[in-house]
């Protein structure tokens, strides 16, 4: 298990926190992560947790940002609307004044009308400029909101492909901040169907191997080396992790569907059966 | 055009389901290209729509609305709300700030003897205000989570009035429908969305006699907007889970957590139909599967 912050590249920093998911009578965990971005003039932050996580966010952006060696806190980038990603937002956009959120940010002058003056919206192609490094926003090949866009670092390969990428963990087996290749008996296709269950119901009906193609042609064509989703461990290792990552969200698109809420798994491991 | 701030500096209007009963809670919106849930090329008004089911002793409160209608949310629950009822609370979609952005506030002010939810830490997925565990604590508390399966009749009151929670059959996201047989309405939460208004207004109910939506605008809206994925999809499958809902109830009104109320049993099959018809069409059978990109607009 390491502790985040982490750093995950050069000066691309891994903040967040877990929550519990039960499924099938066990206890995984899933990240809603978020990430720093540090340029030579300002630094931007990725995400922004579920709501329950602004106190951890804050306190990992004090952790990375607090001392001053690294440029403040500037921009704010959100893959998406969902509040697993956007759940701190207003806090963040009052703690930090000075920040401008960029993405494509419908909806949130209706969520938070006191920050409407401070909202850029993106499309595909565009960038978001931290001095000597530059964000450039991607189309999103795996998404639930079709407003959805993906971040690319293009100085150090780094991806944020938001829901891309979605796979659970186990806590007890020391899995928690780890890059997916570092740990220890990860199951991709039992970790992957977990979320795909809960979270891309849209998986389980289409030809995910047209999304996972495409997906592919990106990490290619940009040369990515490292992969950093909201919801799952980053890859570090492109050629090595990312085809069971693959493997896995294939599965999960075709396992049953068979999670329910906490009650259903509370009962069911009360009953001795999943 | 007018302003979404124009609109939030008045309560919106509230539409009668069931005398007493049920109510409507409409709040506006201006879709200019900014609003996630309808298609980036829509331009008029829409209403976001919570509801108000109520009993003498208790009032269940489906939805909470976006931030900016915050003030509105509280005086239209505080105009319907008798005293010494309690009101509990659910949000049909946990993930979005249409259903959930008010949830606190509204705890705050009148209360909630329960918070329906699916998990037990839903209320903390509510809060969009606490700084710190301590006030995470006491915004928790507010909301006491009654954990429920998500698929089960609840009972409301005293007087024996039921409401059935449902597995949405056809969803983006985690939600849930729910069917209250007093009114005969099924609350769709993000289906049935499909429809807006060129120009503001209170009235935001269509019948059979003033409805005028086609397929190819239920086709449209879904594929440009949370169900962009359905184009070559397994839609079948879908279209027997939802044909499992309108086979289940009686269903006089369809009340989405958006757009228009569609009221009377003619244009609830009228417009199950039209859905499922294009869920058949966009079948992989008959609709090659292909690479659906973000933000595509069938409006252009």
């Amino acid at each position: 298990m390491s502790s985040l912050p982490r750093e995950i590249a050069p000066g691309v920093f891994w903040i967040g926190d877990c929550q519990i998911q039960r499924v099938r009578g066990k206890v995984y965990h899933g990240y809603n992560a978020a990430f720093i971005v540090c340029g030579e003039d300002a630094s931007c932050l990725i995400e922004t947790g579920a709501p329950k996580d602004y106190p951890v966010l804050s306190r990992h952006i004090d952790a990375v940002l607090g001392d001053g060696r690294r440029p403040p806190l500037r921009h704010l980038f959100l893959t998406h609307q969902e509040t697993p990603h956007a759940g701190s937002l207003g806090r963040l956009l009052d703690r930090f004044p000075e920040m401008v959120l960029h993405g494509d940010v419908s909806d949130y002058h209706l969520a938070f009308p006191e920050h409407a003056g401070r909202l850029h919206h993106m499309t595909v192609g565009e960038e978001i400029d931290l001095g000597g490094r530059r964000l450039v926003t991607l189309d999103s090949v795996i998404r639930d909101l079709r407003s959805t866009l993906w971040l690319f670092d293009p100085a150090h390969k780094v991806l944020f492909p938001g829901d891309g990428l979605a796979y659970s963990h186990f806590h007890t087996e020391g899995h928690c901040g780890l890059m997916a290749e570092e740990c220890e008996n990860l199951d991709l296709k039992d970790v992957s169907a977990v979320y795909a269950e809960r979270a891309l119901f849209w998986t389980k009906f289409v030809d995910m191997n047209i999304y996972i193609r495409e997906f592919q042609r990106m990490v290619d064509r940009l040369g990515v080396r490292v992969i950093a989703p909201t919801h799952g461990l980053p890859v570090g290792d492109i050629p090595r992790t990312l085809p069971a990552v693959m493997e896995g969200l294939l599965f999960g698109a075709e396992a049953e569907m068979t999670a329910h809420g906490d009650l259903l798994q509370v009962s069911a491991a009360g009953q001795g059966s999943s | 055009m007018q302003s979404d701030t124009d609109f939030a500096s008045e309560p919106g209007a509230v539409t009668t389901l069931a005398e007493g009963k049920a109510y409507a809670l409409h709040n506006v919106i201006a879709l200019d290209g900014r609003v996630g849930h309808y298609p980036i090329s829509a331009r008029g008004y829409a209403p976001c729509n919570c509801y108000l089911l109520k009993e003498p002793e208790e009032a269940l409160l489906l939805d909470t609305g976006f931030g900016i209608h915050r003030d509105a949310m509280i005086a239209q629950i505080g105009g319907l709300l008798d005293p010494g009822t309690a009101l509990s609370m659910t949000v049909m979609r946990l993930n979005d700030y249409l259903s959930v952005g008010n949830a606190v506030p509204i705890a705050r002010r009148f209360g909630i003897r329960k918070l329906y939810a699916t998990i037990q830490t839903a209320a903390g997925s509510l809060d969009f205000e606490s700084r710190n565990a301590a006030e995470a604590e006491t915004n928790r508390a507010l909301m006491p989570v009654e954990l429920i399966t998500g698929n089960e009749w609840i009972d409301l009151g005293q007087q024996g009035r039921r409401i059935k929670f449902n597995q949405s059959p056809l969803r983006l996201i985690n939600t849930r429908w729910i069917y209250d047989p007093l009114s005969r309405a099924l609350f769709s939460s993000d289906m049935f969305a499909h429809s807006w208004s060129a120009t503001p207004r209170d009235d935001w109910t269509l019948t059979a006699r003033t409805d005028t939506t086609t397929e190819e605008d239920v086709r449209r809206f879904m594929l440009s907007t949370r169900y962009w994925w359905l184009e070559g999809a397994r839609t079948d499958e879908l279209r027997r889970e939802l044909a499992g809902i309108f086979d289940s109830y009686p269903i006089e009104t369809i009340a989405p957590g958006y757009g228009f109320i569609l009221k009377g049993a003619e244009i609830v099959e009228r417009h199950y139909r039209m859905l499922d018809e294009v869920l058949r069409k966009l079948d992989q059978s008959r609709t090659p599967p292909r690479y659906v990109a973000h933000n595509e607009d069938h409006y252009v």
